[in-house]
């Protein structure tokens, strides 16, 4: 075949059904056991460390959902300031915490310095801007009964779901917590999410603290407990609330950080796709299914500016005839010609129709997995389609934005 | 190579499965859509005949020119649609690409035949209507784009006495060479009206001033409609 373009289209669509049976098939295999949490028959003290930076506005609720969580033995909580300049230090004071302040050195210094100061046999990390629900700490506890399970993480859902932006977050959100779950069934889950997750504090004496020079330091943690020979598991039924960005430009900012961080953690722990078992097959199908969005973003660029470039020199020849009003109506309201099925080009229509279906079938399955209702409306079809360009675009530009670091050599 | 090979092997194989059923639904699709254009062109070569005896019918005198127009506008109308319709199928075209270029060539062939019919009618009722040759490429050819709705608009205006018939200059065949020689026609877009070379894009003013000397006056004067 001549056509470049034609082979990428056809690779697109493959590498689509590749990674959709892939998923198909993982949830076929473990959706019995999807929302089963082990009963805990053991109780261990816990201890809450809250990294803290210019936090105000939510560190009261913060604070209060730790409080109010059920669980049978008394939970220290320890807040540590990051340096604040504004009212933080001054809000959580009021409450019965530890308090720690530090000179202003990053989260993950932060949390070291926390970590150091926690009495509890099981340490549970939490964003200043997300709050606890009060079954949380039972529900993920007993998954820490097994030896080698080193953390078990919650469902991360969006507080703030008014905007459509926030809404597709959180849409995002449940399906990243409910892919998360079937990872652990694959012993591959490799992220311990910032918003809140419970270790076991000997992990952090085995392997040492969170990295102070990481963009995403919940990944790094996840990859290297994971390469150290531990587990991760994930509870679908303990929720943990956390506020999303709600403008545009600052989740432009987040995902472009996050996105750069987790290139350089995989190019870090890349002696792991080769050592070829569980965890290698879920990086590399994650990778594989980044290369993915940005072929289609490449398509759907060129595909872009050919419709541009046809319709704007259409438009050209339009307007060149002045007012022809006659002609504009002809052209708008004729449809004398006879409906011919053939018109449209139905493998890609019904491609385009079963692959909507598919998606709200997908999207309605994460969710009652999450135990969220589904109710289908129009941020499910945007999130099929812009969203899901726009990570796309934000993904691009942070792999641009690296390899253009790399070469100047700034990292 | 300890992993779960189940799902991984088993997604290729669900991937290969729906893959190539889709190829296959794609490929008949095509063959569907190549049949048609032929059966199309199958019809219009009995039009094109019926016209050709019409016009021998005029070379001994039983019919007038008059006559001619209904023939030749529904056979022109029929024409047209055809090839914007098999211009829309080649480029969408995945798996019949070959089919498509070959039925390109035969509606090429096609629209000379019935232009040269019409040219050979014009001799004997002259100024009945106007022929043009739109000789264009589908791809990298922006003025091309520009100059279709300009054409579109004097089709509207002037009705079955204006026949375009656009000639797709990627498909090099001898006769189009011979015309193209004949005319000294060398840029595209280029439009051949009547017997006039029209080089580079034909803007309406310059065009409604070449069909008016043509014989294709536009009797409302349309720009000094001022809303």
């Amino acid at each position: 075949m001549e056509n470049p373009w034609i082979i990428l289209s056809l690779a697109l669509i493959y590498g689509c059904l590749y990674l959709g049976s892939n998923w198909v098939l993982m949830y076929l295999k473990y959706k019995n056991k999807l929302k089963d949490d082990p009963k805990p028959t053991i109780y261990p003290s816990v201890s809450v460390i809250i990294p803290a930076y210019n936090a105000e506005k939510t560190i009261a609720q913060c604070i209060e959902s730790v409080l109010a969580l059920k669980y049978p033995k008394k939970i220290q909580t320890i807040v540590i300031d990051d340096g604040s300049a504004d009212s933080t230090g001054k809000i959580a004071k009021k409450y019965p915490v530890d308090y720690i302040w530090v000179k202003h050195g990053g989260k993950s210094h932060a949390m070291n310095v926390g970590i150091k100061k926690t009495k509890g046999e099981l340490v549970a990390t939490l964003d200043s801007d997300s709050f606890v629900t009060p079954d949380t700490l039972l529900k993920m506890v007993g998954y820490l009964e097994q030896p080698d399970t080193a953390a078990v993480i919650p469902v991360i859902k969006i507080y703030n779901n008014g905007r459509m932006l926030e809404k597709l977050q959180n849409i995002e959100y449940l399906y990243g917590a409910f892919l998360r779950k079937l990872f652990t069934f694959l012993n591959s889950l490799f992220v311990v999410p910032g918003p809140f997750s419970l270790f076991k504090k000997g992990i952090f004496k085995k392997l040492g603290g969170f990295d102070e020079n990481n963009l995403t330091e919940d990944m790094e943690m996840g990859l290297r407990i994971l390469d150290a020979g531990y587990q991760i598991q994930s509870s679908l039924n303990a929720e943990v609330y956390t506020v999303a960005p709600d403008r545009l430009k600052n989740l432009i900012n987040q995902r472009i950080r996050w996105y750069i961080g987790n290139l350089r953690n995989i190019i870090t722990y890349r002696h792991v796709l080769f050592k070829l078992n569980d965890l290698s097959m879920v990086l590399i199908t994650s990778i594989f299914s980044i290369i993915i969005l940005l072929l289609a973003m490449v398509l759907l660029t060129r595909g872009s500016l050919i419709f541009a470039n046809t319709y704007l020199n259409l438009g050209k020849g339009y307007l060149s005839l002045g007012p022809g009003l006659d002609f504009a109506m002809e052209k708008f309201f004729s449809f004398e010609y006879s409906f011919n099925i053939l018109n449209f080009y139905l493998p890609g229509v019904i491609f385009t129709l079963i692959f909507l279906v598919l998606m709200a079938l997908c999207l309605s399955l994460c969710f009652s997995a999450v135990n969220e209702k589904f109710k289908l409306g129009p941020e499910h079809l945007l999130y099929a389609t812009v969203y899901s360009v726009l990570l796309g675009v934000m993904w691009a530009t942070s792999l641009l934005k690296e390899l253009v670091n790399k070469v100047r050599g700034d990292s | 190579m300890n992993f779960d090979k189940s799902i991984y092997l088993g997604s290729f194989v669900m991937a290969t499965i729906i893959f190539l059923a889709g190829t296959f639904f794609g490929m008949i699709f095509e063959k569907e859509r190549a049949s048609e254009v032929s059966q199309s062109i199958q019809e219009l070569s009995e039009d094109l005949e019926v016209m050709q005896l019409s016009y021998l019918f005029l070379q001994i005198g039983n019919v007038t020119c008059r006559d001619f127009e209904p023939v030749t506008s529904t056979l022109y109308k029929k024409l047209d649609e055809l090839g914007v319709q098999l211009e829309q199928y080649q480029k969408e075209g995945m798996f019949e690409r070959p089919e498509f270029k070959q039925l390109k060539r035969e509606y090429i062939l096609f629209s000379i035949r019935t232009w040269l019919t019409l040219e050979n009618i014009k001799k004997s009722c002259p100024g009945e209507f106007v022929t043009v040759l739109f000789f264009y490429k589908p791809e990298e050819c922006d003025d091309c784009i520009v100059q279709g709705p300009i054409l579109d608009y004097f089709k509207f205006k002037h009705g079955s006495k204006l026949m375009i018939f656009s000639i797709d200059t990627d498909f090099d065949s001898p006769i189009v060479e011979t015309i193209k020689r004949t005319y000294n026609i060398t840029s595209t877009p280029s439009l051949l009206v009547n017997r006039v070379v029209v080089p580079g894009l034909a803007e309406r003013g310059k065009l409604s001033g070449i069909l008016c000397s043509e014989g294709l006056c536009l009797t409302e004067n349309n720009t000094k409609t001022s809303e």
